[in-house]
């Protein structure tokens, strides 16, 4: 997770302005928990409530306020992902859903626990474009 | 840019040149590039010379020019790469450079204490207000596993050390009268008077015909009920036989205090055994005796002590502290036995020291006595004799016994040592004593 | 077992105190989170999927009573009620907050343990073969050793921030069970014709995405001078070792880029200036740690217990655990015996709090209060009375952890994947449970026989796949999971590295595909043969087409 944040799907998205739906997430420093940018600039645990970027100039604001609260030392490995607003807002790629949700082998655990429901994980997020960040992730902190 | 040399800021008459700046007057570091190109030059110049180095430039390709550089400075691109941290050693072991190295660029004040264990005398730091970090990062560990190119010895030399010094051919050895160098503590308790010592040894006479004959339990009934009511202690170890008399006086009187002498080197175990016994047989007054803070601090800094003057460690730790615990007390009650052998082997049950009586009910027993005893009582024995330790201690001085040794031999091993002083000085001594 | 000494604890204490002030730092700022990162994954803190994630280090896979309960503590007061024993006799836990790992650390350090080094730039976890002291075919206790290594890789003044991790593993056995030969370091201890110890090593070995076999560079370093010799790679990977790219750091890239020939001068020659040094090990150092692992007060016991024979006759489920999960010991009258943490459709490898103090307590009544950690993720118990074999299984049997799977098909090495792993491209887990499942009949995996089958959710190849003689290595296409299959990988005396067999299969083809390569093997096999032998006889090509013909 570590690692320079993943600018490519926000180059992705100015080039095909269509697909470009994204929020900003991180983690919490305090506890490592997955978190998101809402739209009322708290971050939630919730990617339900996260702020949805469609333009450029969105993406940048949500760039913004991860850095300040970067500063602040409250949060860690911020970075934009691409997201679906079928119905809710939920993650394209199968990392992130994973990130959205839990482990699927413990549904005990995690968001879906909280959440007190589980969104079928991976089935959904099939069909997403390969915007992982592939090989740079390997061996960061393998 | 602020110089630290030795966890300090320092005057840094150095500067750094590119290499095409003019050179400055005065001590002046050049790339290593500059110095092949402008060696003759260089040389010719009247002012001290450093030499800089990039972390994939190796010293090996100037190891025979090192002497003309009273500075050789290594550059850290980015605090994750490790190699100017073998540069540094290789400067020092390998081509005995002796000037000053120095690292600069990227660098963690976490890494400070590896680097200065690899002969970095001074660092370049971006900010001198965290000069105090700085400083804290040198102190941070006291222990070493690997031999490095600064004074501080490892690990494995230091058990070395411990062990050599703690044989008895040794002449810095330290024996029992070098404790006297040492003034003690200002509130050590007054040592007794010549009348208090005759009367103990008085009682001591009366109570082996009175009491000689009876069986432990008895005699401890007696001596907690009768003859010193409200005014004996028991000291108790809590090592691997302690058991057998903490369950006997437990039996008589729950209350009767306990001294129990945290070294603050024991094992674990031994402090987890305590608490099982103590819940066990009921035990409501124990009492933890701990060395002086001050006095610890004073003469035991880092806790290494018992490596230099092992017993001058026990009287801090041990017999100072029960000097002053005892002090309210006529009498006390121990668990030493005759078969421990060494000094013990001629011990008496009831003896005086230092103005007290002293109780030592079990003195005639034998091993199978007490393991009978245990096996009878369904007592816990302490988890470490399982492990081999039949005598147990302070960790550090602590050591198994193979089998067919006498049963204190892993204590002080290899000294000249087998008693820590508790029960020999330096008011211990008695005019007489009895046996049985 | 090693206990610490007064020098061992004080090096604990002060690291505990070190990386709470660290935490601090990072807490109140002054440490960005680039400098943190380095800092506390050199304490084995991770930032997971999910959350932080806290793996200790288990030092050559041995654990006292007092410290498997502390690790169910810690699980149960910190974490959310389970630990997962990893690949590398590491136990990992999932959920730890930054703010409560120093207190973590502190409680771990109570019983002598750290989670130093066990990720970062640096010389890891030091592993060895889980049955050191107790194997019928081993010269020496490897554990020794691994403990001499233990003490000088830590905290390495020189070698803390080299090019990448740095992995080292050591056996006495002739029967490799510690993978030695996939390590950067591999050692393994021999007896020369004057009964003298000395080392085989071999460097640039490991997984990873350019899997390699370490090559040996010398095959007998005297007893004394194993710190100076390992001493000498590491200066030899820490000068020359890329740092321009993270994926052709490790030393095996270096030693294949040399070549073994020309390493082997390279660190030849540093040898010859450093023996002399400080480094060499003196007899009193060996003989105090060895001191450590004398065999414990073994009871004379006649070699072969009357009552364990007389339950191996009258209860088929246990003398079919028997005949699978214990192995010989080399004191007459004990045995050793495995518990599996692969029980069917389980997670492989995962305890929970409450299992890991039964097991404790159950170490301390029938195993000399010992455990050991495998690197296949199981738990030995290595004291054993043979008397006492049918009471444990019961034990067993009731903590669920009695599965008769040792080193058959459903004894799956697993690294966590996707459903914890920030570098995972698949999941992992979920199909070593589909698999389990499948082949749950412990009648067909008995008569399939050994096979060790290994999952990876990513190239980094945590799960070993390259080292299973049925790999699987997850992979993530247009963010779908698929699977890649490689045959022919082993991690014994005679390792080898699987193939890949063709393209990757979907997940809802992947368990049909390894049956698919199981039923070739049986159709292939001839009488008792074992799956390697007969894929190293018969070639990939029987495979390969039944495989691809099916779909």
């Amino acid at each position: 997770m570590d690692g320079t944040p993943k600018k490519a799907s926000a180059a992705e998205a100015a080039k095909n302005p269509k697909a470009s739906q994204q929020v900003m997430t991180a983690y919490r420093l305090e506890d490592g928990h997955v978190i998101y940018l809402a739209a009322d600039g708290s971050w939630s645990e919730w990617i339900e409530q996260a702020r949805i970027a469609t333009t450029k100039e969105e993406a940048d604001a949500l760039t913004a306020a991860a850095k300040d609260a970067t500063d602040a030392n409250q949060i860690f490995e911020t970075y934009l992902i691409d997201v679906t607003t079928d119905g809710r807002t939920w993650p394209v790629t199968m990392r992130e859903v994973m990130r959205a949700q839990g482990p699927t082998i413990h549904p005990q655990f995690g968001k879906q626990a909280e959440r007190g429901e589980r969104v079928t994980a991976v089935a959904n997020a099939a069909g997403g474009k390969r915007t992982e960040r592939g090989e740079r992730r390997e061996n960061r902190e393998g | 840019m602020p110089l630290i040399r030795d966890g300090n800021l320092a005057l840094d008459q150095w500067v750094h040149r590119g290499d095409d700046e003019p050179l400055a007057d005065g001590p002046t570091i050049v790339s290593l590039d500059r110095w092949k190109r402008d060696r003759a030059a260089l040389l010719t110049r009247n002012a001290p010379l450093g030499l800089r180095l990039k972390s994939d430039q190796a010293p090996a390709q100037v190891a025979a020019d090192l002497g003309h550089f009273s500075v050789v400075a290594l550059e850290f691109p980015t605090f994750k790469d490790g190699r100017p941290f073998s540069y540094a050693k290789l400067l020092r072991d390998r081509y005995g450079y002796k000037g000053e190295v120095r690292a600069f660029g990227h660098i963690l004040r976490d890494q400070y204490l590896f680097l200065d264990r690899l002969g970095v005398n001074s660092i370049e730091v971006k900010d001198e207000k965290q000069l105090r970090e700085w400083k804290t990062a040198l102190g941070e560990f006291s222990v070493f596993y690997q031999p490095g190119v600064d004074a501080r010895r490892p690990a494995m030399a230091l058990r070395r050390q411990v062990a050599s010094a703690l044989k008895p051919s040794r002449p810095d050895f330290d024996d029992l009268t070098r404790v006297a160098d040492v003034p003690p503590p200002a509130d050590a308790p007054p040592a007794p008077s010549p009348a208090r010592i005759a009367v103990a040894d008085a009682k001591v006479r009366a109570f082996s015909h009175k009491y000689g004959h009876l069986s432990a339990p008895k005699l401890i009934a007696a001596m907690i009920d009768v003859e010193f009511k409200g005014n004996i202690a028991l000291v108790s170890s809590f090592g691997t036989e302690a058991a057998v008399l903490l369950h006997m006086v437990s039996e008589i009187d729950r209350n009767l205090p306990v001294l129990f002498l945290d070294t603050q080197k024991l094992f674990g175990e031994t402090l987890r055994y305590r608490d099982q016994l103590v819940g066990q047989l009921g035990l409501s007054n124990v009492q933890t005796i701990r060395p002086d803070a001050e006095r610890v601090k004073e003469l035991d800094p880092n806790g290494m002590l018992f490596s230099r003057r092992a017993n001058l460690c026990c009287q801090i730790r041990k017999v100072e502290p029960l000097e002053r615990a005892l002090h309210p007390y006529d009498a006390w009650i121990t668990g030493r036995k005759r078969y421990q052998g060494r000094r013990r082997a001629v011990l008496p049950v009831i003896e005086a020291a230092g103005g007290r009586v002293k109780i030592n009910p079990l003195a005639g027993w034998s091993k199978d006595l007490l393991d009978e005893y245990f096996l009878e009582h369904g007592l816990p024995h302490h988890p470490l004799e399982a492990e081999g330790f039949l005598s147990i201690g302070c960790m550090p001085c602590t050591d198994r016994v193979a089998p067919g040794e006498d049963m204190r031999a892993g204590r002080w091993r290899g000294q000249d040592k087998d008693e820590c002083g508790i029960h020999e000085t330096p008011a211990a001594q008695s005019l007489t004593s009895s046996g049985l | 077992m090693y206990r610490y000494d007064e020098f061992d604890q004080v090096v604990v204490k002060e690291r505990v105190e070190q990386f709470r002030g660290q935490v601090e730092r990072r807490l109140k700022g002054e440490l960005t989170t680039d400098e943190f990162r380095p800092l506390r994954l050199m304490n084995g803190l991770y930032a997971q999927l999910h959350a932080y994630m806290l793996r200790v280090a288990i030092p050559y896979g041995t654990l006292s009573t007092r410290q498997m309960h502390m690790l169910a503590h810690i699980a149960r007061k910190y974490d959310r009620d389970y630990g997962h024993f990893t690949t590398r006799q590491n136990i990992q836990y999932n959920w730890p907050r930054l703010v409560d790992v120093p207190d973590i650390l502190a409680d771990l350090a109570s019983v002598e343990m750290h989670a130093i080094q066990t990720s970062g730039n640096c010389i890891r976890n030091v592993t060895s073969d889980q049955y050191a002291g107790v194997a019928a075919d081993e010269i020496v206790d490897s554990r020794i050793y691994s403990e001499i290594l233990r003490q000088w890789s830590t905290f390495h003044p020189e070698f803390s921030f080299l090019p990448r991790k740095f992995k080292i593993a050591v056996t006495a056995a002739a029967d490799d069970r510690a993978a030695v030969r996939f390590h950067d370091i591999g050692v393994i201890v021999h007896k020369n014709e004057a009964g003298e110890i000395g080392f085989e090593i071999m460097a640039g070995g490991g997984m990873g995405r350019t899997p390699a076999v370490a090559p040996t560079l010398n095959k007998f370093v005297p007893e004394r001078d194993l710190l100076a010799y390992c001493e000498a790679i590491l200066r030899v990977y820490n000068l020359l070792g890329r740092r321009d790219n993270l994926f052709k750091a490790r030393i095996k890239i270096l030693v294949m880029s040399t070549g073994v020939e020309a390493f082997t001068k390279m660190v030849e020659e540093e040898f010859a200036l450093i023996k002399d040094s400080a480094l060499k090990l003196p007899e009193e150092e060996i003989a105090r740690i060895r001191a450590y692992f004398a065999p414990p007060g073994y009871e004379d016991l006649a070699p072969q217990s009357k009552a364990l024979d007389a339950h191996l006759l009258k209860d088929k489920a246990f003398a079919d655990w028997h005949s699978v999960n214990a192995a010989a010991h080399k004191q007459p009258g004990y045995v050793i015996a495995t518990a599996s943490l692969k029980p069917t459709g389980g997670v492989p490898g995962d305890c929970s709090s409450d299992q890991m103090d039964a097991i404790a307590d159950l170490a301390k009544k029938y195993s000399l209060g010992e455990v050991r950690v495998t690197h296949e993720q199981n738990l030995v118990f290595p004291y054993v009375r043979q008397d006492d074999l049918y009471a444990l299984w019961q034990q067993f049997v009731r903590l669920g952890i009695a599965t008769p799977n040792l080193d058959l098909i459903s004894d799956i090495i697993s690294c966590p994947g996707l459903d914890y792993c920030g570098l995972a491209t698949a999941r992992s887990i979920p199909v070593a449970q589909q698999l389990s499942e499948r082949f749950a009949d412990l009648k067909r995996q008995k008569d399939i026989g050994e096979l060790r089958l290994n999952i990876s959710g990513c190239i980094n190849a945590c799960g070993h796949h390259h080292a299973g003689n049925i790999g699987i290595l997850g992979v993530d296409k247009a963010n779908q999971e698929f699977y890649q299959v490689t045959l022919g990988g082993h991690d014994g005396a005679d390792a080898s590295i699987g193939e890949i067999v063709g393209p990757s299969f979907p997940s809802d083809k992947i368990i049909d595909a390894v049956e698919t390569v199981v039923d070739v093997y049986m159709a292939q096999r001839q009488g008792k043969e074992r799956f390697i032998d007969t894929y190293r006889r018969v070639g990939m090509k029987p495979f390969k087409e039944k495989l691809y013909a099916a779909h």
